[in-house]
């Protein structure tokens, strides 16, 4: 697992450059224009996600092959600009429109050219390949993930715009932390640990808002920060092994904030009220499903191995313990010619290691590659 | 009718002489995976070796003792067969922390030149892992040929080489492990 210390400095980190990048564009909010406004929160997510993930060693490759690097890299700009443009406008349905238009093939793009997907759907993929899913079952599940996305991404910004909306990137925030945290127990260190950062992100940008804007919906954090842990749970669920309750669960969690605030006896109470109680009740699923995940973690790990006993192995149990000495025919004999080239490996594991702990002394020649040369002894 | 005899025996003559020159011809084989494996070692922290290997592959390849040029070397992994003895050990690595073979299904190697050496061959090709293509070269050792079972010949190979993991962008997340992957390839092909 990464280093708890390094994580919460990268957090920290994104946090910090995501503040100073929305107080830097403070001036921008006192125009009263929600475009630059939007603009602004979009560069400082932007930023404090970039330097983050930078700081735990796992920036965005290009050309974007993986799911993670697509998302960073092609998916949350277009997110971006989505509300950029959707602030800008008067008419408020443009908006919508272009959220659901992009939310719809999200799914797709983050499973491309996995073997998720029919071959024929990869451009220079072989046709003839097995893949999990039939077209028909592909365009299903892709269709119904894509209507979900949209759902949850259009319900948070209209919450996000109602009075007391600022719980909604918070509660964001917090989701995708304990989702990234999930996805990190699921057997994927390194697609939840780009979740973490946006947590400091999240509490960053509000912090500055709260202080300097008081009213702003933040629809540039809430927009790019759904889209964000729909990316982290497709990448758990389908690269990893996020199951589908905590997936469910996750997911569901920034729904249940809106509809918590959407209740009509919500409405009647006061603002930090609704704050509170929206966010424990977000909060509940999305705890529920990181305990499940630590209890599969736990339940999988012994205390002496990363990876269980060796009862839990493949391998048949010995009956009784092999012999020291090694068949005649398996030994190295000590005249076999050595064929010493760049390619042959140490014996010695330390060797391979930036820092050897040291030479064992011992040097035995390595067998011969070539059958043949054991055939003529 | 005697003209017939003579068409016959002339062309028993040309396809005998045809099976005493196809040695020189191109000869193409498949990949006997029951004579065939791929395993690899990566240290641990300095401490251990790791070995692995994996179970399920196939290839073909083709060899012109004449035009050595035009001998080629083709081979498909199967990376979530990965198997190091250890069920846990082996689902992180087909996780995106590792191989993301969901991801990647895929790992190949094409040839791209082939150079006769001293009992073999310098091989140079695509090798594609986690997604990345790069070239690598290596020395391909065996050649001989035997038959087994009769009317089937067969013929092998054996190489040992080193791939940097970084360069296929492969366990950024896991900096105990040694840095390069040390294979072990061998195989025997039957002629198609």
């Amino acid at each position: 697992m990464p280093d708890p210390v390094l994580v919460l400095k990268a957090t920290a980190a994104a946090a910090g450059v995501a503040a100073v990048v929305m107080m830097l564009s403070a001036f921008l909010f006192r125009k009263g224009h929600g475009g630059l406004a939007t603009l602004a929160e979009v560069l400082a997510v932007g930023s404090g996600i970039g330097l983050g993930c930078w700081w735990l060693g796992f920036p965005p490759k290009v050309p974007p092959i993986e799911d993670r690097d697509r998302l960073l890299l092609v998916l949350l700009p277009a997110v971006g600009i989505v509300e950029i443009i959707a602030a800008s406008l008067k008419h408020k349905w443009v908006g919508r429109v272009l959220r659901v238009l992009l939310a719809l093939p999200i799914p797709f793009l983050l499973l491309f050219g996995s073997g998720w997907l029919p071959a024929a759907w990869t451009p220079g993929g072989d046709p003839s390949a097995p893949s999990t899913w039939t077209q028909g079952e592909a365009v299903e599940i892709l269709s119904g993930l894509g209507v979900l996305l949209a759902v949850v991404w259009s319900l948070s910004i209209w919450t996000a715009q109602r009075p007391g909306g600022y719980v909604v990137p918070t509660a964001l925030g917090l989701v995708t932390a304990a989702a990234g945290v999930s996805v990190m127990l699921s057997g994927s260190a390194s697609g939840g640990l780009i979740g973490l950062p946006f947590a400091g992100v999240a509490a960053g940008t509000l912090l500055v808002c709260l202080l300097v804007a008081r009213t702003h919906p933040m629809t540039g954090v809430v927009g790019i920060g759904s889209v964000f842990l729909f990316g982290l749970l497709m990448g758990g669920r389908f690269f990893g092994e996020l199951t589908n309750t905590n997936f469910a669960l996750l997911i569901a969690a920034p729904l249940v904030c809106c509809a918590v605030l959407a209740l009509p006896p919500m409405q009647k109470t006061n603002v930090p009220l609704r704050f509170v109680v929206a966010l424990v009740a977000c909060l509940l699923p999305a705890g529920a499903a990181t305990c499940l995940a630590y209890r599969s973690f736990a339940a999988a790990t012994d205390e002496s191995s990363a990876y269980g006993s060796s009862g839990e192995s493949d391998a048949p149990a010995f009956s009784e313990a092999p012999s020291s000495k090694a068949p005649a025919s398996l030994a190295p004999e000590p005249g076999s010619p050595a064929r010493a080239t760049a390619s042959s490996s140490p014996r010695d594991p330390g060797a391979d290691e930036p820092s050897p702990p040291g030479d064992s002394g011992i040097k035995r020649p390595p067998a011969p590659v070539d059958p043949g040369e054991d055939l003529k002894k | 009718m005697s003209h017939h005899l003579c068409l016959k025996i002339a062309l028993a003559a040309l396809a005998a002489l045809m099976g005493t020159a196809s040695p020189a011809m191109a000869q193409d084989y498949a990949v006997d995976g029951a004579h065939a494996g791929i395993s690899f070692k990566i240290a641990h922290m300095g401490l251990s070796w790791i070995q692995g290997r994996f179970d399920e592959f196939s290839g073909q390849f083709t060899i012109d003792a004449a035009n050595p040029e035009k001998t080629s070397f083709k081979l498909d992994i199967n990376p979530a067969s990965i198997d190091t003895n250890n069920q846990k050990r082996d689902e992180h690595l087909r996780s995106p922390d590792f191989l993301n073979v969901r991801q990647f299904p895929a790992m190949k190697f094409k040839s791209t030149s082939v150079r006769p050496i001293n009992g073999g061959y310098s091989v140079t090709g695509d090798f594609t892992m986690h997604g990345v293509t790069k070239p690598v070269t290596f020395e391909l050792l065996g050649g001989r040929t035997q038959e087994m079972p009769k009317g089937v010949q067969r013929t092998g190979f054996s190489s040992e080489f080193a791939l940097k993991r970084a360069d296929f962008g492969v366990g950024q997340v896991t900096p105990m492990l040694g840095e390069k992957i040390y294979a072990t390839v061998s195989f025997e092909g039957t002629r198609k």
